[in-house]
């Protein structure tokens, strides 16, 4: 009851906390709404089968992240669907035929692009999933293709079909709502590399676990058998366009909800425990005990939490679809994203809402409970002078962590200098935001000016530090953030631009016109006849050694001598090879066989992913399935070539362009990341620099009332609240950013081996963005001075005398 | 004679009290071996110069402040030793404490301000009985207002109420009128008056007014933190407003 109407009274007191644990809670619920959506799911195309069943794994792509899976060799794949079929109530067992395939109506490119997710199938899939027939029929002819809807072609119409190494005419016979390019199951068997897939319809009464085991005792214990909801896993392997990015991204909004929130609502309500110390000295003089202030205390934050939770639950529900659709705009969201999954990520938000409500008054209600009955009955006099130990302890540890971030910083890799440097500052901010009431003072103090006003100010400052630390916070905060990442966003951005641009051969690449990616082998020849000079070429393909992935490129023409492969030191030590011996290994398509090794460095911009190089033509032969994905050369005719390959849909595009464009997504997306963490920054500090200084300023009330009575104009009270306010905005500024800096030349050490190794380290310099810098602290200083006037300009509007005898 | 003096043991015994203030590099020494004893059911007045320690003999009198010489036993129990949440739970059980102002909770209303020690004590009083308590001060029209639309002579009177509603043995007021009208300073009396009368309760009341003083069974003075001087009714003393004046005086000089 007392925490209700306590509550209820100071609504308007608790008011910053509330939105901000609101926003916060809401910010939370739609990034985990959109996370556990983001879940897999089972793709379309294999809805209707109760049963998948794929190879094992074998490792990881180069990327160190997607899985690579071991494949079954076509025979292989045939002797298990036939015994699979045999089962009891099987309707259908089809080894899956699948490979990358785009569709060309003449020079005209058909249908959107798919990433990462090869499309062409073989007609047999087709019962695999819940994809509808439109119109027409399957493939009857060896000339005839179903395509999806989205493909803007009806039945009967003529298409051109390219695969990696082939080129049909064909003839569309029948349409889907599904995304599948589907082939008769012969052109799409040579079409494949391998099988890796095997999908099985059971009849309608068969039980899901018991086909599941079936299916099992014929793959065998290698291969990974899923039913029912376990198939969504096939989703992530086949489908994993961005999807980290966006997650990433989540987790640091989420994570960043959380901190600020925890950050503003403890503020709130260590402020509020100060405002309230005469009622609270009330409380424990008619008889309550330290503990049930600190239960009252920690009760008005439930409620608040409680509410603050629910209204932000609701605004994230609503959000996440908003943010969702963003993200897939964005593209780094799958376009199957769905709002999907609420309760549960609605309901860990706001127990962590809750929680953070009840860990910001923590520190609060046992401050609270410690005031003294007596207090009720003085004037608020000086505070206990002494500086509390845990603020001393706070500070040298986050201070101590903030330099051994640094120093983790400088020895990191890409991704871990950029989160120890962001990292190291939040850490620093905390020991500066916890120290703020032992220096803020002292910093004050230097203020020149005899005027009684300024003496006024110090004398403030010097009674109640934690007052205006309260105040110096959020400026402090957005100072750090907005330096720490604006400032990793242009380094590396700057870094990247002047070190990353790899070299490659040539002026001149093949790009696919609509954006995707894939060359065919026919694009590839005609290239090579308008070329001057060699045309380099990467096949991305795989072959497994022992079992074992080991990542491989076909490279053309003449740098792998006809018949051998090509082993980097690190593969040929991995394996234990020497310089021309012959090895048995598996092939992508699940075949066996035996190649003669030779060992010898990889150019730069091979290392950095392949293992093992082929001839270009023994890697097709075995991986038909995969379109070439580089092509760089001196071109004689560009404008000529490229109209040679309008039907294979590519053109030439210069390689300085790429390049740029290249890098610019790359710093395009840390533009992003930065940006939104700017902006959340910045709406957090407004509401908590409104929320502390309107609480201080009711709280001065009365002394601002006296300043009246004793004969100050409005116009200089006012005048005393800016310069307060302007001030301690402009040192925390200040302080945020000088925080800032261990971090970000951090940085530029941690990155220094991050690029090309062969040309030494790299030179790299810390850049500010002026700027947007100025931008952001003039925002937050308007911000801080506004908070501070307009409620003391409605306080004031009140003649002195009705300010003295309003009650606290 | 002896059924009266069974009736009448002391609810309050303070022995050599002495509590001492330091402030910086000075020293003030509020209480200096201050004794009082006070009997059940009486109405005791304080007075005294100010800074004569009146506040603090009170305070340290209710558990709100601890001596740092001394004892003080109240209803039987020793202060000194009960620790701070014991005290605490002393202090809302055992006795009522009026302030001079801010005696109430600006949140609550009337009734929930009174209720506010029982509601601590987890006691089962309810809104009626609250209402009772306000009944007799006067203010059951004004249950449900909260303490910025109330007059300060109602506030003072629902914090009686609230000091009363738990039946503490001892009610202490620190200068309960001293921010008060003639007249409403009279009513606030006559409620603490009736609180001996009616209830048999001990009250103990800090002021500087010697009509204050006329109503109480017994007065003592203080100076310089000791009781010096005492006035009782019952010594068959002149008890007005006038010899108190003078009484007070004599010590005020010295
Ligand atoms: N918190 C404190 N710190 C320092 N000195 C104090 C404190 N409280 C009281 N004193 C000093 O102790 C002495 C007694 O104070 P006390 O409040 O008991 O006086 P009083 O008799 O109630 O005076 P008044 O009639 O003015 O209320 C005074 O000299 C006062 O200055
Ligand atoms: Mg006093």
């Amino acid at each position: 009851m007392i925490a209700f109407a306590m509550v209820r009274h100071r609504l308007r007191s608790v008011l910053g906390g509330f939105i901000a644990l609101t926003l916060g809670v809401a910010l939370l619920a739609a990034s985990a709404i959109v996370i556990a959506s983001a879940r897999p799911t089972v793709p379309p195309r294999y809805e209707n089968a109760s049963v998948l069943a794929v190879p094992g794994e074998a490792g990881t792509r180069s990327d160190d992240f997607t899985v690579a899976r071991a494949v079954w060799s076509v025979d292989e794949a045939d002797v298990l669907v036939e015994e699979i079929a045999r089962g009891d109530g099987v309707t259908d067992a089809v080894a899956e035929h699948r490979f990358q395939v785009q569709v060309m109506d003449g020079d005209r490119i058909l249908g959107d692009v798919v990433d990462g997710d090869p499309n062409g199938a073989g007609w047999s899939s087709f019962v695999l999933g819940s994809t509808k027939l439109l119109d027409g029929a399957g493939p009857s002819g060896d000339d005839e293709v179903v395509l999806p809807a989205s493909h803007g072609r009806s039945v009967g119409d003529t298409v051109d079909v390219l695969t990696a190494g082939a080129e049909w005419p064909m003839t569309v016979s029948g349409i889907t709502d599904g995304d599948d390019v589907l082939l008769p199951d012969p052109l799409a068997e040579e079409s494949a590399t391998g099988v890796s897939l095997i999908g099985v319809v059971t009849t309608a009464g068969a039980e899901p676990t018991s086909s599941g085991d079936l299916v099992r005792d014929v793959v065998g214990p290698a291969s990974d058998v899923y039913t029912d909801d376990e198939r969504g896993a096939m989703e992530s392997e086949f489908d994993a366009s961005n999807n980290w990015v966006g997650q990433q991204l989540l987790v640091l909004i989420g994570a960043l909800a959380v901190f600020v929130s925890v950050f503003v609502v403890g503020t709130t309500f260590t402020f509020q425990v100060s405002v309230r110390r005469r009622e609270l000295a009330l409380l424990r003089a008619v008889g309550g005990t330290p503990r049930q202030v600190r239960r009252m205390l920690l009760g008005e934050a439930a409620v608040v939490g409680v509410v603050a939770s629910l209204v932000g639950a609701a605004l994230g529900v609503v959000g996440s679809h908003l943010l969702g659709g963003w993200m897939i705009d964005a593209g780094l969201l799958s376009r199957y994203w769905q709002v999907r999954s609420v309760a549960l990520p609605v309901g860990a938000s706001v127990l962590i809402g809750l929680a953070t409500a009840v860990a910001g008054v923590l520190g609060a209600s046992r401050k609270g409970a410690a005031v003294r009955p007596l207090e009720a009955l003085r004037p608020e006099g000086d505070r206990d002078e002494t500086v509390p130990k845990w603020r001393l302890w706070v500070t040298v540890c986050a201070g101590f962590l903030g330099v051994v971030l640094v120093v983790a910083t400088t020895r990191g890799d890409m991704e871990q200098a950029i989160a120890y440097g962001l990292a190291s500052s939040l850490a620093l901010l905390v020991a500066a935001a916890v120290a703020a009431p032992l220096y803020l003072p002292r910093l004050v103090g230097l203020l020149p000016g005899k005027s009684p006003l300024t003496e006024l100010l110090r004398a403030q400052a010097r009674t109640d530090p934690r007052r205006p630390a309260s105040t110096l916070l959020p400026a402090l905060l957005v100072s750090t953030l907005a330096v720490t990442v604006l400032g990793q966003t242009d380094t590396l951005a700057g870094a990247i631009e002047e070190h990353s641009r790899g070299e490659i051969p040539g002026d001149a690449m093949l790009v696919r016109t609509d954006g995707g990616g894939g060359l065919t082998d026919t694009a590839l020849e005609r290239t090579r006849e308008h070329a001057d000079g060699e045309v380099v070429s990467h096949l991305s393909t795989g072959v497994y050694v022992d079992g074992s992935w080991v990542e491989s490129v076909g490279l053309r023409p003449s740098a792998v001598p006809e018949g051998t492969a090509l082993a980097s030191p690190a593969t040929a030590e991995r394996f234990g090879w020497a310089e021309g011996d012959t090895v048995d290994l598996t092939w992508r398509d699940g075949t066996n066989g035996r190649i003669m090794v030779t060992v010898e460095e990889f150019p730069p911009e091979l290392e950095m992913w392949a293992e093992l190089a082929l001839p270009h033509d023994l890697a097709r032969e075995h991986d038909p399935a995969t379109f070439t994905i580089m092509a760089a050369f001196d071109p004689v005719d560009a404008e000529a070539l490229s109209t040679a390959l309008a039907d294979q849909g590519v053109h030439v595009e210069g390689t300085d362009r790429l390049l740029d464009e290249g890098i610019a997504t790359e710093i395009g997306l840390l533009r992003l990341f930065a940006g939104t963490i700017l902006a959340l920054s910045l709406g957090y500090t407004a509401i908590s620099l409104a929320n502390t200084l309107s609480l201080s300023t009711s709280a001065r009330r009365r002394d601002l009332a006296l300043l009246r009575v004793t004969g100050a104009h409005r116009r200089q009270v006012l005048g005393l609240l800016t310069a307060e306010s302007g001030l301690i905005s402009t040192i925390g500024l200040a302080l945020g950013a000088s925080l800032s800096l261990p971090g970000l030349y951090a940085l530029t050490i941690g990155l220094r081996d991050e690029f090309d190794p062969r040309r030494g380290p790299a030179e790299i310099a810390v850049l500010l963005p002026w700027p947007e810098l100025g931008l952001v602290f003039a925002a937050s200083l308007l911000i801080g001075v506004l908070a501070a006037l307009i409620p003391a300009a409605r306080a004031l509007r009140r003649s002195p005398s009705a300010m003295v005898a309003e009650r606290e | 004679m002896n059924a009266t003096l069974g009736a009448t043991r002391d609810a309050l015994r303070i022995d050599s009290v002495t509590k001492r203030y330091t402030t910086g590099d000075h020293r003030v020494t509020a209480l200096d071996g201050a004794s009082l004893d006070v009997r059940e059911g009486t109405f005791t007045a304080i007075m005294g110069p100010s800074g004569s320690g009146k506040s603090t003999l009170l305070h340290c009198a209710v558990g709100l402040d601890r001596p740092d010489g001394g004892s003080v036993v109240v209803d039987g129990t020793d202060l000194g030793g009960l620790g701070e949440r014991e005290l605490t739970e002393f202090r809302r059980e055992r006795v009522g404490f009026v302030f001079q102002s801010y005696n109430l909770i600006d949140a609550l209303t009337a009734v929930q301000n009174t209720l506010l020690p029982a509601r601590l004590a987890r006691r089962r009083l309810g809104r009626e009985d609250a209402l009772k308590a306000l009944e007799e001060v006067g203010l059951r029209d004004r249950a449900d207002r909260r303490p910025h639309q109330l007059s300060g002579g109602e506030q003072q009177r629902v914090a009686i109420a609230r000091a009363v509603l738990t039946r503490p043995s001892v009610i202490c007021a620190d200068e309960p009128t001293g921010a008060l009208d003639l007249a409403r300073g009279r009513q606030v009396l006559d409620h603490l008056r009736a609180v001996v009368d009616t209830h048999g309760r001990t009250v103990l009341v800090v002021t500087h007014d010697p009509t204050v003083a006329t109503r109480a069974d017994r007065v003592v003075f203080m100076a310089d933190g000791r009781i010096v001087d005492e006035i009782d009714a019952r010594d068959g003393e002149r008890f007005d407003a006038g010899s108190i004046a003078l009484r007070m005086t004599g010590p005020e000089e010295s």
